[in-house]
């Protein structure tokens, strides 16, 4: 696939007077139209798009423009709440809050003007990251239709990747924003646990979720991280949260490549992350992280716990609402004794501590964003490093660790596999520092993918 | 190994679940297990990064 146009190209196209915002949302609806393979969108009206363009293409009329991205249409995950598309998390079990209002980051995107496009298909209630399992069916992947797009944010990533739209809001708690981003080619940033309002996006794990923006360019991720960042009087967790402030990083980083048992990946995958950073600027060195196993032991048992707790009632109310799959997941949950959750908690603190003091200098951690080429949709099950493990337990192999550790991160494409499909590189950063991070991560592409 | 009689799964997809509930639990029992904790070491009671000191 080429390049696609990005958000930043929409921005200068809709100031320089080239694109209006109701071309922009006309030219979104069709491509949408073109390409209902993909089953990216689980509601897209063509009266409430219209209306919002429409009135973003008077006020820049009239010179009143609101934002850099007002009239850019983005899409939206589906368990984010919206004024004008039900919610439903891609689930029969309804979760009982459709309309009405919007989660926060959307109310920030629609007041600086940006176009609501459309709701995006996703793995039901995020609780999994494969994207095959949706109440309206698979999500199939741009470059590859035969190919999965990695979830629970897929729809997100297929319609950004196919160019319906140029950006879209997906939401991580064991990489959902990054797994989807990765296998479909885009980027995608997950931020620091406790600087995004999580108000309004309907939980898989409160203390594991963040939203987060899923672009076609890195600049991308700049123009929309102001509208995630800072705080929100309807998440305390964002209380002490700063506000987005960009920054430079003059300085060639320090980069360190996490390696060792239970980090394995397939030969292909390593072969394209070591060429890639090859390229990068700056010292490079290895360091294993002990314990892997037991950190996403803790990880795994917070996600069920926490996804149990907020089902429990809707579980008992609606339990023929839930595929089969999910109401397994949930019952994990139920099973798990309050010392091994609290034990968990123990350990989430023990990780944050032996990646800051223990390791080596650094200013971002690097790992394969999937440990595999993106798996077919038929396949169960992935063998790599010596390792045999399911298909949904290989997309979230790498990706726990900054949910668990609540680091920002970030993934880039950076090339592909055999099989034509994208490959992505992760950087994780220290917590808070999300737009230290981004200032890497720019250098990074820039050695990698030359852009910028 | 089912929690409720009402949300077992279909037939079909039973052994299946089974199979993933029974191997999801054994994994997070082992694995916590797997590593020691001493008595200094306090739980995130409410989890906030900047708590932890970083080096620098």
């Amino acid at each position: 696939m080429t390049r696609n146009e990005s958000l930043t190209d929409q921005i200068a196209a809709l100031a320089d007077g080239s694109q209006t915002a109701l071309s922009l949302a006309k030219r979104s609806i069709t491509r949408a139209e073109q390409n209902p393979d993909l089953n990216a969108f689980v509601a897209l009206d063509e009266i409430i798009v219209l209306s919002q363009a429409e009135a973003a293409t008077q006020r820049r009329k009239e010179g009143t423009t609101l934002s850099p991205i007002d009239g850019v249409p983005i899409a939206i995950k589906d368990n984010y709440l919206t004024q004008d598309y039900p919610t439903t998390a891609c689930s029969d079990a309804s979760p009982l809050e459709q309309g009405g209002i919007d989660a926060t980051v959307v109310a920030n995107l629609r007041a600086a003007g940006a176009v609501i496009f459309a709701k995006t298909n996703m793995h039901e209630w995020a609780y999994g990251a494969t994207n095959n399992t949706s109440n309206i069916g698979i999500t199939r992947n741009p470059h590859n239709l035969d190919h999965i797009t990695g979830g629970s944010s897929g729809g997100s990533g297929a319609a950004v990747a196919a160019g319906i739209v140029t950006a879209a809001l997906g939401s991580d708690t064991g990489g959902s924003v990054r797994i989807p981003s990765s296998a479909c080619g885009i980027y995608g940033f997950k931020p620091s646990y406790g600087r995004a309002s999580r108000h309004g996006v309907l939980p898989l794990s409160w203390s594991l979720d963040a939203p987060g923006p899923m672009t076609t360019a890195l600049s991308d991720i700049e123009y929309l991280l102001p509208y995630f960042l800072g705080p929100d009087p309807k998440d305390y967790s964002t209380a002490n949260a700063r506000k987005f402030e960009s920054t430079t990083f003059s300085k060639p980083p320090k980069l360190i490549n996490l390696k060792g048992p239970g980090l394995e990946r397939a030969i292909e995958v390593d072969r394209t992350i070591t060429a890639a950073l090859s390229k990068v600027e700056g010292s490079h060195s290895e360091a294993q992280l002990p314990n892997v196993a037991s950190y996403f032991a803790a990880w795994e048992a917070i996600l069920h716990c926490e996804a149990s707790t907020y089902h429990e009632s809707l579980l008992q109310q609606c339990p023929e609402g839930y595929s089969s799959v999910t109401r397994t997941h949930l019952e994990a949950g139920c099973r798990l004794t309050g010392v091994q959750l609290l034990k968990s908690q123990i350990l989430r603190t023990k990780l944050l501590q032996v990646l800051l003091n223990d390791f080596p200098d650094w200013d971002a951690l690097v790992l394969p964003t999937l440990p595999v080429p993106v798996p077919l949709h038929e396949q169960d099950w992935q063998e790599f490093g010596g390792r045999k493990v399911t298909t949904q337990d290989s997309m979230t192999w790498f990706c726990w660790i900054g949910n668990l550790a609540g680091l920002p991160c970030i993934t880039l494409p950076v090339g592909n596999s055999s099989t034509g499909l994208p490959i992505g590189m992760m950087l994780m950063g220290k917590p808070g520092r999300d737009e230290e991070l981004l200032a890497i991560a720019r250098k990074v592409d820039h050695n990698i993918n030359g852009g910028e | 190994m089912i929690v409720d009689d009402r949300l077992k799964p279909t037939d079909d997809e039973n052994d299946q679940n089974v199979y993933r509930i029974t191997e999801a639990l054994k994994r997070i029992s082992a694995g916590l297990k797997r590593i020691e904790i001493s008595s200094f070491d306090e739980p995130a009671h409410l989890f906030k990064p900047e708590v932890v000191n970083d080096k620098e």
